[in-house]
């Protein structure tokens, strides 16, 4: 490395630009012995975080003691059910909603999952329904004229209609013969 | 009754290849999913993920406290909530920062109540054997010189420059445990850099004009 990219990377390091690669190498750098003389007053900053790097717990015990106290506890105290309280609710939920997912899946799909036999056959007979079809209307057809005789008989009451229309006229002009001066009061009024 | 007509739903089902898929393949995958987040920590996981994070929080706790048995008691606290806390270990993006952050809220609160003793910084053991170069105890003052350095730092900008330059990590990550924007951090992190750098030309000058 040369002192001048080292004097670039220390700018860039008090600037806080530096990546983690850079850093790494100014701290081999001043891990070295080869220091110019102007650079040797930043080395001491670089010796420090080294130092703390290595810094660890020195109990040997630290491990044994923590599994110890973590394993002994589910054994005495508590019995661990297959599912979590808290979890038991989200565990039923989920089957819940899985079968009823698939009670609206089949729902929404009924159609297309039951294309029984029969409804299948419906389609190739349309020789059999066209004939079956044409022997009903002409049942129909057949017993509408017998009952069209009968619903001839229906004109004379038209006729008997046509009568009945005179008294019609007879309760409209009916005020005027009985009281002609009353209707002309009322006419002038209404002027 | 019903299950019965579920049971003749699927098998007529059976007969029909698109959903042939779905009814008997999409159950049995909700199912495991579901499992999936039934699943908690086991304790050989536990020491595989989290064990080997101890050294840095023993360092981190210490950066606060300055002092070794309290912060290694810290380190112990900050693993039995995290036991406590495994089912739901898997939801947090990294285990790692989770740790962080209990340990300097732990340290924070340890530091309010002041309930352990003061160590002599004089008694503070250094490594400079392990470290190749000039093993000379010149540098023993010298870097005695930086921790009050960074006593004097404000709380975040401690932090920062712990994390950043002695374990290492990302700006990403700082900002994490942080809880700050990167460019503050970077920000910060300049700022506590050249304030030590400040304080150590001075206290070099100083000894400089006392010899």
């Amino acid at each position: 490395m040369n002192t001048k990219e080292i004097e670039v990377l220390l700018e860039k390091f008090y600037e806080g630009n530096t990546s983690l690669r850079e850093e790494k190498l100014l701290r081999d750098f001043f891990r070295g012995q080869k220091i110019p003389a102007h650079l040797k007053s930043h080395k001491p900053l670089f010796v420090f975080f080294a130092d703390e790097q290595q810094q660890e717990i020195n109990d040997e015990n630290f491990d044994v003691t923590l599994t110890r106290h973590f394993s002994e506890k589910p054994v005495e105290k508590q019995v661990v059910p297959m599912i979590p309280k808290r979890n038991r609710f989200l565990f039923i939920t989920g089957i819940a909603a899985t079968i009823l997912l698939l009670i609206s899946f089949l729902y929404t799909f009924q159609h297309d999952v039951f294309k029984t036999e029969k409804s299948r056959n419906n389609n190739y007979n349309t020789e059999l329904a066209y004939t079956e079809a044409s022997e009903a209307l002409l049942l129909v057809s057949s017993n509408l004229n017998t009952g069209l005789k009968e619903v001839s008989r229906l004109q004379m009451v038209d006729k008997a209609m046509k009568n009945m229309q005179l008294f019609n006229k007879f309760y409209q002009y009916q005020p005027i013969f009985i009281n002609p001066d009353e209707f002309q009061n009322q006419s002038k009024k209404s002027k | 009754m019903y299950i019965a007509k579920i049971v003749k739903f699927a098998y007529h089902a059976s007969h029909h290849d698109q959903i042939q898929f779905f009814t008997f393949f999409c159950p049995p995958v909700i199912f495991y999913l579901n499992l999936r987040l039934i699943r908690h920590m086991n304790l050989q996981e536990f020491q595989n993920k989290v064990y080997p994070l101890k050294n840095k929080l023993f360092r981190f706790a210490k950066r606060f406290l300055d002092h070794t048995e309290e912060s290694e008691d810290v380190v112990q606290e900050v693993f039995i909530k995290l036991w406590n806390r495994r089912d739901k270990l898997d939801e947090y993006r990294s285990v790692e920062a989770l740790a962080m952050i209990t340990t300097k809220n732990l340290c924070l609160d340890k530091i309010k109540a002041k309930r352990y003793p003061v160590e002599n910084m004089e008694n503070h053991r250094l490594f400079l054997e392990n470290i190749p170069g000039e093993t000379s105890a010149d540098y023993s003052d010298l870097i005695h010189g930086i921790h009050q350095a960074m006593k004097t730092l404000p709380e975040q900008q401690q932090i920062i420059v712990h994390l950043r330059d002695i374990e290492g990590y990302e700006f990403n990550e700082i900002a994490e445990i942080v809880d700050m924007n990167e460019n503050a951090i970077r920000v910060a992190l300049s700022r506590a850099r050249k304030r030590i750098r400040e304080l150590l030309t001075n206290t070099k000058v100083y000894e400089y004009q006392r010899n």
